[in-house]
């Protein structure tokens, strides 16, 4: 415990042991129901706050929101129109009781109300334009709120705007919906606590409990399985048999439903959830998981099934019907349709190709088994937090019926809220825990016999004195109570355990309530974080594959649609640079911006016009090698030109053409040794000016920028 | 024909690469570089001389103008720093489509950039066939490859999305690039609906979920799809999963209408009903959030990252087009832009100090100068011509 939170609970303690001591309101931490009935009535208020009055309410609105009703929306819904509510009605009390108890305006968030959606969203005979009308209508009841101070303000400023604290113990246990659990022949609730053993609880007898080898129970009910297994003993395991697949009495048919939790989606073996089995050669039936599906085996006395219950049904895997996450599983087998597998009330679609037998070959001597094969070697890893065996099987209905009624236990918490909201004011809601770590808070509803029109904005549960910030859900419920009973949300709040659910005590914080208010002011906003800066970077970069191109382009002039250098570029595409990072280069890189320069400099020395705009009268390309580059005017004429044109005029840090001139005209050399008029005609001429201009277009200083 | 011999005269002289040191450059350097940066590409010697000459009279600004002018600054500068906007891969290989067309016709026209999430604005070839379909991207392949000039305005329009050819989209629904057909193929495809938000946080926030994540946000528009207790262990619900979804699913809920039709291959929007996709595997946590229209609520505008200084007008609405509008005014947005033209231009994300205080100098002078993307690119651009 921190230091932070052990004085919380201090100073929760202290307010509870004052508050009762003062009389202010009761109940508290040891008062309530706990096993069945609910808790004591709150105590009544010294001061009945209330919210405004409909008197009130109803004279902000007509002056805000039943002008533009009766403007705009009269001819449909004033009465004798077709439209209902008749929110139009030109009688203010009319038009005020049919908006407002119809729940047509929040005045909490206006740009929420039903008046602002209907011409928002579903521009429903909009006047003008939807969008500004709606934005009228907003306004208007933005108006409504302001004049009822409704937000902001109007409230009596308090500290501790809170409700009595409760235990779980405090609350009643809510059974739910009804189970169909007719035909059962084995049940596990796992209610235990603690122990090393789960009971059956279907009444059939023998009771098939399992002893707890690794499991432990969970205290919201089930078993969380690690390793090890939960197995029955064969004595109490072989009324399986008896009732199912005896061949005189068996039923021949069957269902296993069970509430789990996949601790991933990684195990495989199948990992055992539910088995009935000896081992991993040998059952009668399995459920397992597969990663991503689960894996339903059956013995019957088919021929083309084997006594390991193979081949499996098992749920198509593009459907990933397995999620690490709690669901209802259900398998049933019956002599029409063999195996079926139904997830959170679902079938899956999975088609069982084995046609269903009698099942009177299963082996009486198999054990029931959770979590693991009775042999201990194909682990499953998760929670169970319901187990149950059936005679027949279920139809799709009591599926639906078992999936609707939920699992785990369920709590009614009261928490009193009459000290702000008047007598008898509480708020309910209906609390489990998830799992080992977290409870829910769910479907809050607020009961309050005598307030009506009261403010309740902004709830967040707090555990031992401290609202936990991740998982609450009921921060933006922010409505005016307007009747007795009336809920507040559909959703829940996921509230972390702190010491556990035999200590933890809960109070609901409220921001606004009735009268009174207690606005949190959201802590200061932090500065961004500084930036992080790495090792230096080149200031240089690469020019990727488009800027490669179209600069072979602008510089050459040739089209980059041209003859093969379109087709040559759309083949490099990929094997040219793709990031400016200099880091990045690789020698395939250069060999395809040379490929693809070599594709722009044919074009450019093989098309007339081109190489007359780019060289101009300098070289006689229709002269052999010998005679075209016999002069070093000429040749420092081409270098020149191409320096000028690939390079830049004087820029300071390209190479100049003192610098590139040795090194062309050695290139020049080389290509023509050797040579004589007939050995190297214009077309060689035509290829030593292509290579030079692709040396110069396919270097460093041309790719570098 | 001797090709190796050819190829090997080639590859003699690759090593030519004298380039020096930046910080001894002139204003012809500078304008080479900023030349080369801008538009992709070396400019021509006329240019090259203008450029110079405005960077020696102290105008490196008008010397960008002039490198912008290049058409190549469009359609290769622009395209391939928005391609990577338009594909979950962020890959820069990439046809030209309608995301990005509209992109760069905002840039050529100096269209406020905050409305590339809110505008009813797409921009279309005048005179190309085939014309703009919803159902393939063939128009602007067509573009591309007839390499029409699309920094010319006769040659490249801009029309509105909800006029064209059977859009379903009315004016007050488009929401610039977020209801392009390219990113609707890239971001509403199967799934649901949630990579949309995680692209446009990625492309205009320059942040991940990651950068986003906070536990702290309520959790009350997480849908039924997000299990509470993965596993088994709501911890990891607390830790991880309400840290992402908590903010994520209260903005994706603008999304509720879209839907990309992989038959069809175009984009449905279908007003007042909410495409199934929001509402799959709702078994896994019934109590989880339904959708019921099109709500978007910005839980970040509390929280660690209120400091991405949320400026809209509403910390919630309806619909992508005012969503996009909440994204656009926050200073993030603008600190963004500038960061990735920075890292285009400038071939390195900010790197120091000295790097981070020009970003936020020239996000200053882009939310002053009327949200120009132009003038964003010549900031940089002189900041890195070198000097």
């Amino acid at each position: 415990m921190t230091g932070t939170k052990g004085s919380s609970r201090f100073v929760v303690a202290l307010l509870v042991l004052f508050a009762t001591a003062c009389g202010d309101y009761g109940g508290g931490s040891s008062g309530g129901g706990g096993s069945g009935a609910p808790p004591s009535a709150p105590n009544p208020s010294p001061v009945p706050p209330s919210g405004p009055s409909d008197a009130e309410m109803q004279a902000a609105f007509e002056q805000t929101v039943h002008p533009l009703l009766t403007q705009y929306c009269v001819s449909c819904h004033a009465g004798a129109g077709p439209g209902t509510p008749h929110i139009a009605s030109l009688d203010p009390a009319v038009g005020y009781t049919e908006t407002w108890y119809n729940q047509k305006v929040n005045l909490g968030n206006p740009s929420t109300s039903r008046l602002v959606r209907r011409l928002a969203a579903d521009f429903h005979h909009c006047w003008n334009d939807c969008t500004s009308d709606a934005a009228e209508m907003q306004a208007a009841i933005a108006q409504w709120a302001a004049l009822v101070n409704f937000s902001g303000g109007g409230g009596q400023n308090v500290q501790g705007l809170v409700s009595e604290s409760l235990t779980l113990a405090d609350g009643f246990e809510d059974e739910g919906a009804d189970r169909y659990s007719q035909n059962l022949v084995a049940f596990w609730e796992f209610k235990e606590g603690s122990g090393t053993v789960a009971l059956d609880t279907s009444g059939v007898a023998p009771a098939a409990d399992l002893a707890l080898e690794g499991p432990t129970l969970m205290s919201s009910y089930g078993i969380r399985v690690e390793q090890g297994r939960a197995i029955a003993s064969q004595v109490a395991s072989q009324k399986l048999y008896d009732l199912l697949a005896e061949p005189r009495n068996g039923s021949q048919q069957y269902t296993v439903e069970a509430w789990i939790a996949n601790a991933n989606t990684d195990q495989e073996g199948p990992a055992r959830i539910i088995s009935y089995s000896a081992g991993t050669g040998s059952r009668n039936f399995t459920l397992g998981q597969v990663t991503y599906y689960y894996n339903f085996r059956n013995r019957s006395v088919n021929p083309e099934v084997n006594g390991n219950g193979s081949p499996a049904l098992q749920t198509a895997d593009a459907d990933r019907d397995a999620q690490a996450t709690l669901q209802h599983v259900v398998a049933t087998y019956d002599p029409y349709r063999g195996r079926r597998i139904y997830v959170n009330g679902v079938f899956t679609d999975d088609v069982d190709e084995i046609e269903a037998f009698p099942l009177w070959n299963w082996s009486p001597s198999h054990r029931i088994v959770m979590g693991n094969e009775v042999s201990n070697d194909r682990q499953w890893q998760g929670a169970i937090r319901l187990a149950a065996i059936y005679r027949y099987a279920l139809t799709e209905a009591q599926i639906l019926q078992n999936f609707a009624a939920g699992v785990g236990r369920r709590i009614l918490m009261r928490f009193d809220v009459s000290r702000w909201a008047g007598a008898g004011a509480y708020i309910e809601f209906v609390v489990s825990e998830i799992d080992d770590h977290s409870y829910l808070f769910c479907q809050p509803t607020f009961h309050s016999p005598n307030v009506t029109n009261a403010r309740v904005g902004k709830l967040r549960v707090m555990v031992n004195g401290v609202a936990p910030v991740s998982g609450q859900g009921f921060v933006n419920v922010d409505t005016v109570v307007t009747a007795t009973t009336q809920p507040l949300s559909p959703l829940c709040s996921v509230i972390l355990k702190d010491a556990g659910p035999q200590a933890d005590v809960f109070t609901i914080d409220f921001e606004y309530l009735a009268n009174f208010q207690s606005p949190k002011t959201p802590p200061p906003i932090g500065p961004l974080p500084p930036r992080q800066f790495g090792a230096p970077l080149p200031s240089e970069g690469l020019r990727d594959f488009r800027r490669i191109n179209e600069s072979m382009a602008a510089v050459t002039g040739v089209s980059p649609n041209a003859g093969t250098v379109r087709s040559t570029y759309d083949g490099l595409v990929k094997q040219l640079p793709v990031t400016f990072d200099l880091r990045t280069f690789a020698s395939a890189q250069q060999v395809a911006v040379t490929k693809l320069s070599l594709e722009y400099c044919d074009a450019l020395v093989e098309t007339p016009n081109l190489r007359s705009a780019f060289f101009g009268n300098i070289l006689d390309f229709t002269a052999p090698a010998t005679t075209a580059f016999s002069s070093g005017a000429t040749r420092d004429a081409l270098i020149q030109r191409l320096v000028d044109r690939a390079f830049g005029v004087n820029v300071a840090y390209q190479p100049d053409f003192t610098e590139v001139q040795p090194v062309f005209d050695g290139l020049i050399d080389d290509l023509t040794a050797g040579c004589t008029p007939t050995t190297c005609d214009a077309e060689r001429t035509r290829t030593v000016v292509k290579s030079l201009c692709s040396a110069a277009l396919a270097s460093a200083a041309a790719s570098v920028h | 024909m001797r090709v190796a011999e050819w190829i090997a005269g080639a590859l003699c002289v690759v090593a030519f690469c004298a380039i020096a040191s930046p910080s001894l450059a002139g204003p012809r350097e500078q304008a080479r570089r900023l030349h080369d940066r801008i538009a992709g590409i070396p400019p021509s010697a006329a240019v090259l001389d203008q450029m110079a000459s405005l960077i020696a009279a102290g105008d490196a600004l008008g010397a960008a103008d002039l490198a912008m002018q290049n058409p190549q600054f469009l359609m290769t500068s622009v395209k391939n720093l928005v391609t990577p906007w338009t594909n979950v891969e962020r890959s820069v290989h990439g046809d030209l489509n309608d995301y990005t067309a509209l992109v760069i016709g905002m840039i050529r026209d100096d269209v406020p950039f905050t409305e590339v999430l809110t505008a009813d604005l797409a921009y279309v070839g005048a005179n190309v066939t085939p014309g703009y379909s919803q159902t393939d991207n063939d128009h602007y392949v067509a573009l591309e490859s007839q390499r029409v000039d699309l920094s010319n305005p006769a040659l490249f329009v801009p029309v509105a999305q909800s006029a064209l050819p059977g859009s379903q989209l009315q004016p007050g629904d488009a929401a610039g690039v977020i209801t392009t057909r390219a990113a609707g193929e890239a971001f509403f495809s199967a799934g649901t609906n949630r990579r949309m938000w995680r692209f446009t946080g990625i492309n205009y926030l320059c942040r991940d979920m990651e950068l986003l994540h906070d536990i702290t946000r309520p959790v009350d528009r997480i849908r039924q799809d997000v299990s509470r207790s993965p596993g088994g262990d709501s911890r990891l619900f607390h830790n991880a999963c309400s840290g992402c979804h908590g903010g994520m699913d209260a903005v994706a809920g603008a999304f509720a209408y879209f839907e990309w039709d992989a038959t069809q291959m175009r984009v449905l929007h279908t007003p007042g009903t909410v495409q199934p996709k929001h509402l799959i595997n709702a078994s896994t946590f019934p109590f989880g959030f339904v959708t019921v229209d099109n709500r978007w609520d910005n839980y970040w505008r509390e929280g660690a990252h209120a400091n991405l200084d949320w400026r809209g007008p509403d910390a919630g609405g309806y619909g992508p087009k005012s969503l996009g509008g909440e994204v656009a005014a926050s200073r993030a947005f603008s600190v963004c832009q500038v960061e990735k033209v920075f890292q285009h231009v400038c071939f390195r994300p900010p790197n120091s100090n000295a790097d981070a205080a020009e970003i936020e100098r020239v996000a200053d002078v882009f939310e002053s100068q009327g949200y120009s993307m132009k003038r964003v690119f010549a900031e940089v651009g002189a900041f890195c011509m070198g000097s």
